[in-house]
């Protein structure tokens, strides 16, 4: 199923966090691997994946350093910071919170059992 | 160039239009070149052509002028307002205080002309180092040395000591110490070789400042250089042994010491006159006499107005009994002037002035940034504590400027520079990419 992109805008940052809390990746395999996980449900363009990297670099969230490809030129890696595991609670919470409440709406009144 | 090449040349030139801060354009274009092989080589191993699939891949970027626009907003440069507003609080201080000067005392009449000249030349300074690259000092450090080093032993030639000092190389110590934090990051990953040189370098502007008579200036250089290089040695800049790299530099500088205390204590004319400098009431006529005035002065200083002194000093107006008051003791003049609640309100706002520049020296990410910016916190700081410590008469009097508030063209200039540099670091810390 194709789905909103604008659906997915609001947590892309969540989910970038997500991957790099597992192992640092850069990011063509950032958007290999969350295609790989949704199911091809999240395809991420790239061109909106790098100002969302440069932007949680700069807020100190993520790091990034080179690493030497033999034969490539060398690769720019990132890791999540502390500061950005924190942040990427702050957004699981956030959503939980929003998820809850959407499907307390949409499983109307059979939902909440009336 | 094949068509392939061009596409992905077209797609990043479109990019990097959007993308004000020039600096960064390599570093993007090579991130997304790499991804956009990466993504061909995948639509190829699909089965594609080449040409096809370069096409899949650049689709698969977006569109280039919104991702240029997107990543322009990553890269802004940014305004440190707190520290700007402070800077020239204290510059306007500065001012006020000359002003007042050259209408107490007709001997000074020309102090506050004298700063409305040198004040806008501090300007540009600051304006110069603010919105130019400072990462010249990196790529140029053993030239600007050399320089600096050469243009310093030709004054000996030209100008004359005064009281048998040389004066200016205060102000030489001071442009050091950023180039030397620019040496320091040129021998980086050098090993403990890297180490020795930046010693040899220091110590060649060391001697200058000892050859000066200019002692203060060679206590600032000293313990900025110092500060600096167990700084970086303690990152891992060298990429050696810390312990080793450390004692390196520590050995030879208590062993200096060692002989130095000796030196002192060896001649009893010598081991006077250094515990006149902590007890200025041995030599209550002489040496320690002016530590002595000072103390009298803050020491009975009103919350506003006059110090209420006693005996032959009572009702004298500080201007009166206090040598260079505008000079090297302006605090101790406001003291005893304006009374004591002025002279904390501007001990304070140094202090917070303080806490914002280290402050934004550590939030920069790139190791140069860090290392040049917290080299010219450390000369402002050493600076005004030994100013202010001296103006307070608790340890013995020397010449120092307090930055941007006392009276010098010189001075004024050269800390308008270090804080133009602070800032110029602070304003690029989204440009100026380079991991730790």
């Amino acid at each position: 199923m194709k789905i909103d992109k604008s659906l997915l805008t609001g947590s892309t940052t969540m989910l970038i966090l997500k991957l790099l809390e597992q192992s640092d990746m850069y990011g063509y395999q950032m958007i290999e691997e969350l295609e790989k996980r949704s199911q091809n449900v999240f395809t991420l363009k790239a061109g909106t994946l790098y100002p969302i990297l440069h932007t949680l670099e700069q807020e100190g969230r993520i790091e990034s350093y080179t690493k030497e490809i033999p034969s490539k030129r060398p690769r720019k890696y990132y890791m999540i910071t502390k500061n950005g595991r924190k942040l990427l609670d702050e957004k699981k919470a956030e959503w939980q919170f929003y998820a809850t409440a959407v499907n307390q709406v949409l499983g109307g009144e059979g939902y909440v059992g009336v | 160039m094949s068509e392939c090449n061009l596409l992905v040349k077209e797609f990043l030139n479109i990019t990097c239009e959007e993308i004000k801060a020039k600096r960064v354009h390599k570093q993007i274009v090579n991130e997304l070149s790499d991804h956009i092989e990466e993504q061909t080589q995948y639509y190829i191993k699909q089965g594609f052509d080449e040409l096809t699939a370069t096409k899949k891949a650049l689709e698969q970027m977006g569109n280039p002028t919104i991702v240029g626009k997107e990543l322009n907003k990553a890269h802004q440069p940014k305004t440190e307002w707190s520290i700007i507003v402070l800077t020239f609080t204290l510059v306007i201080i500065g001012g006020f205080i000359q002003y007042f000067v050259s209408r107490a005392n007709s001997y000074n009449s020309h102090a506050f002309f004298r700063f409305l000249i040198y004040a806008p030349i501090g300007l540009i300074a600051f304006f110069c180092a603010y919105f130019f690259d400072y990462t010249i000092i990196k790529i140029y450090s053993k030239l600007l040395y050399s320089a600096l080093f050469i243009s310093t032993i030709i004054g000996f030639v030209f100008i004359n000591r005064i009281n048998g000092t040389y004066l200016y190389v205060y102000y030489s110590a001071i442009l050091f110490i950023p180039i030397f934090a620019g040496i320091v990051y040129s021998l980086r990953e050098k090993g403990y070789f890297g180490i020795i040189l930046c010693g040899i370098l220091y110590g060649g502007v060391a001697i200058l400042c000892l050859f000066s008579v200019r002692t203060i200036a060679f206590l600032l250089l000293s313990i900025s250089c110092l500060a600096i290089l167990t700084f970086a040695i303690n990152k891992g800049y060298f990429k050696c042994n810390k312990r080793i790299g450390l004692s390196i530099i520590y050995t030879p500088i208590f062993l200096i010491l060692i002989l130095s205390v000796y030196y002192i204590l060896s001649a009893g004319h010598r081991r006077e006159r250094f515990a006149t400098m902590f007890n200025p009431e041995n030599d209550p006529m002489g040496a320690g006499y002016l530590s002595l005035l000072i103390r009298e002065l803050v020491g009975n200083s009103q919350p506003f107005g006059l110090s209420q002194l006693k005996g032959s000093l009572a009702n004298m107006k500080a201007e009166l009994i206090l040598p260079a008051y505008n000079t090297d003791f302006i605090l101790t003049f406001v003291f005893a002037r304006f009374g004591y609640i002025f002279g904390v309100i501007i001990i304070a706002l140094f202090i917070v002035f303080l806490a914002r520049i280290f402050t934004s020296v550590l939030k920069q990410k790139n190791k140069f940034g860090v290392l040049i910016s917290f080299s010219a916190c450390l000369a402002i700081t050493i600076q005004f504590a030994l100013y202010t410590l001296s103006n307070l008469g608790i340890i013995a009097t020397f010449s120092v400027t307090l930055p941007f508030i006392s009276y010098g063209g010189l001075g004024f200039i050269t800390n308008m520079l270090l804080i133009g540099i602070v800032l110029s670091v602070y304003r690029n810390s989204n440009i100026i990419m380079e991991s730790l």
